[in-house]
């Protein structure tokens, strides 16, 4: 392994601890949002009008903060059958240029994800009358740090087929 | 067409489906009107994923993690053998029944893939049958899970089509049951000619109790699911809140084996199996807008309706299309752009939504075990070492049983919709 | 040519719903009238997105016109809650002469000066007075209001009238409300008539009620540049054809509230009540200056000035009569 390769799997592990951990808290916060509704309809009777809107924004960026937390760990799903068939330099070239891809769509999404969210400060949303820059910001914010994991992922894996434990992927499998 | 060519290459290199998706959706944006086009994408993703019933998806996974976790999977599986384990192939038998009970704390087809790959694919090996046919059980058992509730695919269905989930869900129970006594009768059918194996000694009432009475908790969550839905205490969301609610209690009360730092270890890896699917999702709805903007759906609706306005003809042709993309597209991504197209042409010829619904759900999770791209596949391949293609060899009688039971199910929908009914639905 | 793209998020059935009634209307007059010049384009059924979205891809020209509801509206444009205020009108011709009124056009230009990037060219019909449904009881005092749970969208004032009444709101997302009224996590919900037999609601509902003490109109809008590249003839056909398509909607409201499709079915499968004129009052009285007190609160100097001309305006209207 390079210098290069053990910095950025190093690096790359770092951030994806710090990231996990925060998709962890908002996770609970989900799950204590949903129990809340149910709670105030048969015993509080607050008539609280944040759960459903509140619910939605950290959803998204729950899910969204754990896309580069699979990208990290090479979780999302592909199809890699044709592949295998082929010879090892061509594998080699193709899983560079996939992971090239990756950067791409996902660094595209950041960067005009920020426009996004720019637009948001001029919007407000239906019951917190906050700006709706807020909730955008899970765009820019998950895909530039899916974009920064798939270029650390490159640089670590250089297009080798990288040996995960098999309970990685299968998670990543787990619904369809 | 050449969007479409570059989705297929993307998909073929080994791409990840959601980045195919969205980079062909933006190449079809940017090729509209460049990227003030484009710039689209961030919102439709944030859109895609805007929705308040997806939130059940996530829960009903995180309630399924919850129960592994307390060891309940193997409890189920004891006591599918204690019931069927006696019989020839009584282990492929008991692989059934257990997608049966284990359906009620899963709402993927994947989740039943990868642990039963794991655990009973090894124990099926060990008693003497082969891989590949223990592989193929496993896949066609596999998408029980999904039909019978709780059904992340009915959650996506239900709140895009805008289809009661509890609908949905109560009509789910029947095919899913009908999927395992397919197979099992295709099992006995073949159990002498493959001399499958007969190893385990009937077990005693006693001995079956005892298994019954472990399992108890966890038959027991798919009541609480539907039972809290059908009964106005919850919404189909609420409920998947419940249902985590009711593994915490088992987890932490009655076996006591989970931890709080286990619990946040499990609120992400929820979130990270989520995430693959929301990417997914998200990027379907970037090339989904790309082909509404150019009303390719409403082409291909067209194209349908003026092939026969036979309803018959028409809801083969439904079927047939979901089952030919569903060889190479992922399911997830098929809802968002197909489901547009197809539900209201069902409307069209009169199909009740729930049985068009379930039809539907029961078509992609079948293309889920259909080569060359077929999830629950992949996962069997990548848990066993397994080959792709000798599983899906193997897989054939199961796919056939399956299909025929699926034009069954098209076509009569007063047994389709015997149990919605009887629900109130 | 020119190409206007025109979304809205309703079905594609111009006798089926006023939006898409408004569309088929507006885009045959435009596309007769200009013999061709202008070619409109409809995306119906939310095809590209949510109705907030049509206003984003309205203001950034990916299409050139929509019909937004003042729900998507508001989050662009806060003042439209002004609209906000229960029992404002006492008939549906009162809401024509306001709408289509000085208050119109003074909103239609706030709106047009606030976003900077749309025209505003008129408020179609939506489908009507928001009445209440509920499976508990009929509702003829307000007293009847009591402990029932009434579905609302997620607007504070919205929740607001529903608590003024006596009743208890709890927001729940559209996608749900039909099986939560079907099993009875919720008792009721408001809507116009259109959306109570589109969703279906009668077959899980019970009880009516003609409460109409709300209307939410459409905002018709069409992209800034693309109305100022127009020529001045091609503006003037724009802006009949608008006015056409408006007033087409409206009767085909009015038509569907009295079809088999509106009340006239209803009263089949529904108990259906209206409420008296005493008990209206008290109704108005319970809600109005409660949720009048809270627009004032959280509206700017613009949007206080427009909710005064928008509740004199109605007063003129309520006590104007037809050619009279
Ligand atoms: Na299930
Ligand atoms: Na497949």
């Amino acid at each position: 392994m390079s210098r290069c390769q053990r910095l950025s799997s190093r690096l790359s592990g770092r951030i994806n601890l710090l990231n996990q951990r925060v998709v962890g808290v908002l996770m609970a916060v989900l799950l204590l949002d949903v129990w809340i509704a149910v709670l105030d309809r048969y015993l509080l009777h607050w008539q609280i009008s944040w759960v459903e809107e509140l619910a939605r924004y950290i959803m998204i960026w729950a899910i969204l903060l754990a896309v580069p937390c699979c990208t990290a760990g090479r979780e999302h799903i592909g199809l890699s059958t044709v592949v295998q068939h082929l010879p090892a330099p061509v594998q080699r070239g193709l899983r560079i240029l996939v992971d090239l891809l990756s950067l791409l769509f996902f660094g595209y999404l950041a960067f005009s994800g920020t426009e996004l969210v720019v637009k948001g400060l001029q919007q407000v949303s239906t019951v917190f009358g906050l700006p709706m820059a807020y909730p955008y910001g899970a765009i820019p914010v998950a895909f530039g740090l899916a974009a920064l994991q798939s270029l650390l992922a490159l640089l670590r894996d250089c297009g080798r087929d990288r040996l995960e434990p098999a309970a990685d992927s299968e998670k990543a499998l787990q619904l369809q | 067409m050449t969007i479409a060519l570059i989705l297929v290459v993307l998909l073929i290199i080994g791409t990840p489906v959601g980045v195919a998706l969205g980079l062909a959706g933006l190449a079809g944006m940017f090729s509209i009107g460049g990227l003030h086009f484009a710039s689209l994408a961030p919102a439709k993703v944030f859109n895609g994923l805007n929705i308040f019933p997806f939130l059940a998806m996530p829960f009903f996974i995180l309630a399924g993690e919850i129960m592994n976790h307390t060891g309940i999977t193997s409890r189920l599986v004891q006591f599918s053998q204690a019931l069927v384990g006696h019989f020839r192939g009584g282990l492929a038998h008991s692989n059934m029944v257990a997608s049966v009970f284990f359906s009620g704390i899963t709402g993927a087809a994947t989740a039943d893939a990868a642990a039963f790959g794991r655990t009973l694919v090894p124990a099926m090996v060990e008693q003497g049958y082969s891989r590949p046919y223990a592989c193929a059980v496993t896949a066609a058992g596999s998408i029980i899970g999904p039909t019978i509730p709780p059904s992340g695919l009915m959650v996506v269905y239900g709140s895009l089509m805008g289809v009661s989930i509890g609908g949905l869900f109560a009509t789910g129970i029947l095919p899913g049951l009908l999927i395992c006594l397919v197979c099992m009768a295709i099992i006995a059918v073949f159990a002498k000619r493959k001399n499958l194996p007969k190893a385990a000694q009937r077990a005693s009432l006693r001995q079956l109790l005892g298994h019954f009475k472990g399992s108890l908790l966890a038959l027991l969550m798919p009541l609480i699911i539907l039972g809290g839905i059908v009964s106005g205490i919850v919404t189909p969301t609420e409920a998947a809140s419940v249902a985590v609610a009711y593994a915490l209690f088992i987890g932490s009360v009655v076996y006591r084996n989970l931890s709080f730092a286990a619990l946040f270890r499990m609120l992400i890896s929820t979130a990270q199996i989520s995430a693959v699917i929301y990417l997914i999702i998200g990027a379907a709805s970037i090339f989904g807008w790309w082909l509404s903007f150019n009303q390719i759906p409403q082409f291909i609706a067209t194209f349908i309706s003026q092939l026969s306005d036979n309803p018959n003809v028409i809801l083969l042709l439904i079927i047939g299309l979901l089952l030919v993309v569903g060889m190479i597209m992922d399911i997830n991504a098929m809802l968002i752009i197909l489901a547009p197209v197809l539900v209201p042409l069902t409307e069209q010829i009169g199909m009740d939504p729930l049985h068009a619904g379930i039809i539907f759900v029961l078509a992609l999770n079948i293309s889920l075990m259909t080569p060359p791209v077929g999830a629950c596949l992949f996962v069997l391949s990548s848990v066993t070492g397994e080959k792709l293609e000798r599983i899906s060899a193997e897989l054939m009688p199961f796919l056939i049983g399956q299909l025929i039971l699926l034009m069954f199910l098209a076509f009569t929908p007063e047994v389709t919709l015997f149990i919605p009914r009887l629900l109130g639905y | 040519e020119k190409v206007l793209r025109f979304a809205h998020d309703n079905k594609a059935d111009m006798l089926e719903n006023p939006a898409h009634a408004f569309t088929g209307v507006f885009k045959n007059i435009v596309e007769a009238a200009s013999n061709g010049e202008i070619r409109v384009e409809i995306y119906p059924s939310n095809q590209l997105g949510s109705a907030k979205e049509h206003i984003q891809m309205v203001r950034d020209g990916q299409i050139q016109g929509t019909l937004s509801s003042t729900g998507a509206l508001a989050g662009y444009y806060p003042r439209i809650g002004v609209l906000d205020v229960p029992f404002a009108f006492n008939s549906n011709a009162s809401t024509y002469e306001v709408l289509d009124g000085s208050f119109g056009k003074a909103l239609a230009a706030d709106i047009d000066a606030s976003l900077g990037d749309v025209k505003v060219l008129g408020f179609p019909d939506t489908g009507g007075f928001f009445s209440v449904t509920n499976s508990k009881r009929a509702i003829n005092t307000l007293e009847d209001f009591k402990g029932i749970r009434i579905r609302t969208m997620t607007l504070p004032t919205h929740q607001k009238i529903i608590q003024s009444l006596g009743g208890e709101a709890y927001p729940l997302a559209w996608g749900e409300v039909y099986s939560s009224l079907q099993t009875g996590v919720i008792d009721g919900q408001m809507n116009p008539i259109p959306t109570v037999t589109f969703a279906k609601f009668d077959e899980v509902q019970e009880y009516l009620t003609l409460t109409n003490h709300l209307f939410a109109p459409y905002t018709l809008m069409l992209n800034k540049a693309f109305y100022d590249g127009l020529t001045d003839e091609e503006r003037k056909i724009i802006h009949f054809a608008a006015q056409s398509g408006i007033v087409a909607g409206r009767g085909l409201s009015r038509v569907i509230e009295a079809s088999e499709r509106g009340l006239e079915g209803l009263k089949k499968t529904m108990k259906v009540n209206a409420l008296s004129a005493t008990e209206r009052e008290r109704f108005r009285e319970a809600t109005q200056p409660v949720v009048i007190e809270d627009i004032r609160q959280v509206q700017d100097g613009k949007g206080v000035e427009l909710l005064d001309l928008f509740l004199n305006e109605t007063q003129q209207a309520n006590d104007k009569l037809y050619l009279n």
